[in-house]
């Protein structure tokens, strides 16, 4: 009768660990299943950044044109910027076949680093409320030349394009 | 027994741990691909950059400093100081940018083999692509090699 009751105690205490550890691996498993999603997703969104980035680069509303200038590649001319932004946002079906939900921004870093010398080009977001820190995006930031026609000046920019 | 087969289960699983904790992800070409745009375009950009001293191009920095006899200074005190200035001005811009979005990399200027300016952030342990662009010395008798490597 003891013997029984020692072997009782010992299986119930065997399920009750299995169960534990069934739980654990459950709990181990979704997260691993939820990491590569987020993953994947991230991958994907980053596949479309440079595809963007590259679309962006060489839009005629934005590219240098400076005879001679055929050597200065990813070359953006500064004083399109503002025109070429007002032409996107009258155009928004047009450029979201472009771009879909992604923000297109450019910012000067060399010689002036402030925020007069950032422009957003384009913002699109899949809720159509401003990104926000906690907004998930793939980020692909790119160097630009950033050439004033009027000065003939080169600044060092950088755009960057998040995809979501 | 059933201590053994718990025993046998806990070791499985403690495996089943390492194995996705060590186990490096195989790099996508999606990423060497960005790595490699970003390498090539932060150094063509970065040598086309027109300076804030005298309107010189960052190139034009680079081949006063890699001249025999230098000759642009900027702080009038009868030393030429164009290698100092590319220095910072190319630092500024690498800090800015590469380092601030985490990037490791060492950025090397070189008059053929010789190795005349290093800037980097960290070290390559695990592989680089470059960025590579060339510049011909005034009097053209050599090469200058501008390079970035963005470590992996």
């Amino acid at each position: 009768m003891v013997k029984g009751q020692v072997q009782m105690t010992e299986t119930i205490g065997i399920v009750i660990v299995f169960s534990i550890l069934i739980v654990f691996a459950l709990l181990f498993f979704s997260r691993i299943q939820q990491n590569s999603a987020d993953q994947q997703r991230t991958l994907v969104a980053g596949e479309k950044a440079v595809s963007i980035s590259f679309s962006a680069l060489f839009l005629p509303e934005l590219e240098c044109s400076k005879i001679g200038s055929d050597d200065i590649k990813d070359c953006i001319d500064v004083l399109k910027l503002t025109p070429a932004a007002d032409v996107i946002n009258e155009n928004p079906q047009y450029y979201f076949k472009l771009f879909g939900y992604s923000t297109i921004s450019i910012e000067e870093i060399y010689p002036v680093q402030d925020p007069t010398h950032t422009w957003v080009l384009y913002s699109r977001t899949r809720d159509s409320q401003p990104p926000t820190e906690f907004t998930q995006r793939a980020r692909t930031p790119i160097p630009v030349a950033l050439y004033n026609p009027v000065t003939g000046d080169y600044a060092f920019g950088v755009m960057t394009i998040d995809a979501y | 027994m059933g201590l053994a087969i718990v025993v046998l289960l806990i070791s499985l699983i403690f495996l089943f741990v390492l194995q996705f904790t060590i186990t490096r992800a195989e790099e996508k070409p999606q990423q060497m691909f960005s790595r490699r745009q970003l390498a090539y375009n932060t150094v063509s950009t970065l040598v086309s950059t027109t300076t804030t001293y005298d309107d010189l191009t960052v190139k034009d920095l680079i081949q006063d400093c890699m001249d025999v006899v230098p000759e642009y200074d900027f702080d009038n005190d009868g030393d030429a100081d164009s290698c100092e200035t590319a220095e910072g001005i190319i630092s500024n811009i690498l800090t800015n940018t590469l380092k601030a979005w985490d990037k490791k990399y060492e950025f090397q200027v070189k008059l053929g083999p010789q190795e005349e300016m290093k800037i980097s952030n960290g070290q390559c342990d695990l592989g680089s692509d470059p960025g590579i662009n060339f510049i011909p010395t005034r009097g053209g008798s050599a090469q200058i090699t501008v390079t970035l490597e963005l470590c992996e």
